[in-house]
């Protein structure tokens, strides 16, 4: 079953790469020689950016601008391991792999004409160390000792310890420009003038904010790769509305949109098939998956143990009581035996998901599909481990107990998510056949992460993360971040920890693999989690784009290189010829 | 007159007082932390206790509340947006203008349609006519405005797709000449100003609706009519003039319903008004922004009410205020 999924969602991935065989639709091949430039695009999106400045913004619809409007010192490539040149042409790591040279390019503009230079690194560098500004990029940079330029065109990372991101650390965050902001008080930049009106040296310049409304981007003709950008101008325009926003795709109002409805999308994959459409779907492994998140610990417990822990190491398995139903490892295998999560997907996402065993994410470098236990749906085998876990049905009312408790909790997720809604009562039906009662009880987003699971008091969350490009499950799962809001499952495992500390130590992937597929294993098989599915994006394109590059680093990797032919341009490609 | 109006706005001044602390209170005891949109699993801790310091939500309630205070009365500082970094009261005026601007004209449409619905009833009271126009008028009263707002953008917006459902202006705006420009504008304004303007007009027209009927009936009316006066001048200059009067004091009192009416108006049909501005801060715990915009809202109140009062002196000049003899 699970190989069946692999390949229709393989089939989904392929004709969104103009691989068509079975489709329809004839696309037309175009080489280098066809490209001419010009033409605008309408991006769509439901949130305004809260800022253009790479140091303060964190919504997604921010960086999505940025990522356009700056440039790093080098890009991740799509194994989300190696990089590609940017700001810097090259690198050279030193013997003792604790400190990082860059050659940096020095044909490089930024949008108001001064020259980027080593001042310029070292500057951002030093923004984001600044913990009056908040970046939230901030663990990355914590391994960095010092940054140094030699000379106008290189610069030196120097590192405390060695790690094999260490790369990833240094070149993590937009470079911003030193002679605009080192004009301005650190306290002021956020409030500034510049987050509305920013500067970089990205293929594309900022030109207009218009509040609530939109966003307008023009061709910056001193890119530093010749030729490029081959659009005028982007538009991003706001419709908060999910449905509003879509319907004016099919009225080719707007050109892309992300989080497309899965409804919809499959009626779209459908339509383009057939050759009677022109919106391009793309659906690719995107960023989040589901889970349900079991407390592995008593609440009332917990508020004791954080005031004792004040100061020391406290000991934590002395100090947490286990929660009183899933602090039991039997119960948590018969609980995720019990749920059919390759329904729960179907129904939920419309099959625009793959199931997910365990804590490493398949976009990661680290995911090996084999090193998961899989807990296959299977509810005699649930039923099984609930009876030797001592729970039974001993007054027949169809719900189990054990020393005169109900096997009956409840199950929280944040409210305004409709998908979660539903899974929530998929899974109380499923649970319910092996005689549980699980109550399922939607709360305000606020209650729920700021107040139930800071403070433990939840039984079990139906909850989704999304995914970092680093290898990371420290925030998660380690038991440094026992009182962190991330470890909401309180999840202390001496052995996980030592495990994570070796794979995060070795300086080779190769050499954390054997770790990391360790860590899988054990956490998929002492199951904090109920990892249900991992999700699909669902993005639309309009077919007159071509050059378009779209995988799971998302649909913003290579706007600069979209271009349009002739004859296909619409009203909007003449707007920038105003 | 002038002293009155001064009067009263002194006398508001307690109550605008009252009610913005209240709400400062009410918003801080709402579950949630402003930080918590900063919420990523690669957020170092460090960097959380720092924006916690740098919004001032590490001090006591009663220090946020005087630090507040003190620069909102001293400097007209509302503090800063913690979403975005901006002037709370920036924020607040890029958004008033479309809120003011869909209000006026719903209210300018609503008054219209209840005028014109409440005269025709009042003249064809007791036929079957005047029986329609109030079951229709009732209907439109009790639907919500959401509810109207989402069917009206559903039939002309999406299925039939003759109206824009959302934002103001269009991607070409600014290449249209001036009528280009108003044209524009306007079919973004159709929706919501008929979405406004519906569920405001039933009050007023059964307001017109009833006092014509009275002032129909009244001595002078009768006069009027013995004197041999056209029945157009009997009812607009002798019947109307008087039956509106009731009309100018609910006036001033609805402004501040028809305020919170756009506010979910414009969410509706993504408009870039007040309304998306106070959604976004209450979800996200934005408090400066929340602040400002309930002073807003706080002050709207209690102009309409003066206006109400002002206005209905203006028109009858039986009422006298302001002279205590």
């Amino acid at each position: 079953m699970v190989r069946v999924l692999f390949v229709s969602l393989f089939l989904f991935i392929s004709c969104g790469n103009n691989d068509n065989s079975g489709s329809k639709r004839v696309e037309k091949t175009y080489s280098a020689a066809d490209i001419v430039n010009g033409g605008s695009l309408i991006i769509g999106t439901t949130g305004e950016p809260d800022g253009l400045n790479p140091l303060t913004a964190h919504s997604k619809n921010a960086k999505d601008a940025i990522s356009l409007i700056y440039r790093s010192l080098a890009d991740i490539n799509e194994d989300l391991s190696t990089f590609s040149p940017q700001l810097a042409k090259s690198w050279h790591f030193s013997n003792d792999s604790l400190s990082i040279l860059f050659e940096l390019r020095t044909d490089v503009k930024w949008h108001d004409g001064e020259v980027f230079n080593s001042d310029d690194v070292v500057f951002t560098y030093n923004m984001h160390m600044n913990e009056q500004l908040g970046w939230e990029g901030y663990s990355y940079k914590e391994t960095i000792s010092r940054v140094v330029a030699q000379n106008d065109s290189t610069v030196t990372f120097y590192f405390t310890e060695k790690t094999p991101t260490l790369l990833m650390d240094a070149v993590e965050g937009y470079i911003v420009p030193e002679h605009i902001l080192s004009q301005i008080p650190v306290e002021e930049i956020e409030s500034s003038n510049y987050s509305r009106n920013p500067i970089g040296t990205g293929p594309f310049r900022f030109s207009e904010w218009k509040s609530q409304q939109s966003l307008t981007l023009t061709k910056f003709a001193d890119y530093y790769e010749a030729g490029k950008p081959r659009l005028d101008a982007i538009v991003i325009q706001i419709v908060p509305d999910n449905i509003n926003l879509y319907r004016q795709v099919l009225s080719r109002d707007i050109d892309f949109m992300e989080n497309v409805p899965a409804g919809d999308f499959n009626k779209l994959l459908a339509q383009w098939d057939d050759g009677d459409s022109f919106i391009k779907p793309y659906n690719f492994l995107g960023r989040g998956y589901e889970f349900i998140g079991w407390n592995l610990i008593d609440p009332e417990n917990y508020s004791n143990v954080m005031e004792a822990a004040g100061d020391g190491e406290p000991n934590l398995d002395e100090l947490l009581k286990p929660h009183k139903l899933f602090g039991s490892w039997k119960v948590r295998a018969a609980l995720t035996m019990a749920l059919d999560r390759k329904t729960i997907a179907d129904v939920v996402t419309h099959g625009l998901a793959i199931p997910m065993h365990g804590p490493i994410p398949p976009i990661m470098w680290a995911y090996d599909p084999n090193a998961n236990s899989i807990w296959e749906y299977d509810v005699e085998g649930a039923k099984e481990f609930l009876g030797d876990a001592g729970w039974k049905d001993s007054d027949g009312d169809g719900i189990l107990d054990k020393d005169g408790m109900k096997f009956s909790f409840e199950m929280v997720t944040n409210a305004g998510n409709e998908e979660r809604k539903q899974a929530l009562t998929i899974i109380q039906q499923q649970l319910l056949e092996v005689g549980i009662e699980m109550k399922p009880r939607v709360l305000e987003p606020a209650l729920l992460f700021g107040r139930m699971l800071p403070t433990r008091d939840f039984d079990a969350a139906l909850f989704g993360w999304s995914v970092g490009l680093k290898m990371e499950l420290t925030p998660l799962f380690h038991s440094s971040s026992i009182f962190i809001p991330f470890n909401f499952v309180s999840y202390h495992s001496q052995e996980f920890d030592k495990l994570e500390d070796a794979a995060k130590s070795e300086t080779r992937q190769t050499n954390a693999q054997k770790h990391w597929n360790r860590i899988a294993e054990l956490l998929s098989w002492e199951l904090p989690y109920s990892w249900l599915y991992y999700k699909t994006e669902t993005t639309v394109i309009h077919s007159r784009f071509k050059g378009v590059k779209v995988d799971k680093r998302g649909a913003f990797i290579n706007m600069e290189e979209w271009w349009i032919p002739f004859e296909e341009r619409s009203d909007h490609d003449m707007l920038a010829e105003n | 007159m002038l002293a009155y109006s001064i009067r009263r706005l002194i006398t508001a001044l307690p109550t605008l007082f009252f009610g913005v602390s209240l709400t400062f209170f009410i918003i801080r005891l709402a579950p949630g932390d402003p930080t918590d949109r900063f919420l990523t699993p690669s957020m170092s801790p460090k960097i959380k206790a720092a924006i916690t310091e740098k919004f001032g939500l590490n001090e006591p309630l009663p220090v946020q509340y005087m630090t507040w205070a003190k620069n909102v009365i001293m400097n007209f500082d509302f503090g800063k947006s913690f979403a975005n970094g901006r002037e709370a009261s920036q924020v607040i005026l890029d958004a008033l203008p479309y809120t003011l601007l869909l209000s006026s004209l719903s209210l300018l449409f609503g008054v219209l349609l209840g005028l014109i619905s409440g005269v025709y009833s009042a003249l064809k009271a007791g036929t079957r006519t005047d029986r329609a126009i109030t079951s229709i008028l009732l209907f439109f009263y009790s639907v919500p405005s959401f509810w109207l707002g989402l069917i009206l953008l559903g039939i002309f917006s999406i299925e039939l797709n003759w109206l824009p459902g959302s934002q103001i202006s269009s991607i070409f705006h600014d290449r249209l000449s001036f009528f280009g420009k108003i044209g524009d504008y306007a079919s973004h304004l159709i929706l919501p100003v008929l979405t406004l303007g519906l569920t405001t007009a039933p009050v007023y027209g059964r307001f017109v609706r009833s006092s014509m009927v009275e002032v129909l009936n009244s001595d002078f009316i009768v006069s009027a009519r013995a004197r041999g006066l056209s029945e157009r001048k009997v009812v607009f200059n002798y019947g109307l003039r008087n039956a509106l009067l009731p009309l100018i004091s609910i006036l001033g009192t609805s402004f501040p319903a028809l305020f919170s009416g756009a506010v979910i108006v414009e969410v509706i049909y993504s408009l870039p008004g007040m309304g998306r501005v106070m959604v976004d801060a209450a979800l996200g715990r934005d408090y400066p922004v929340i602040m400002a915009a309930s002073v807003v809202a706080f002050i709207a109140v209690i102009i309409g009410n003066l206006l109400a009062d002002i206005g209905y002196a203006v028109a009858d000049p039986r009422v006298r205020i302001g002279d205590s003899s």
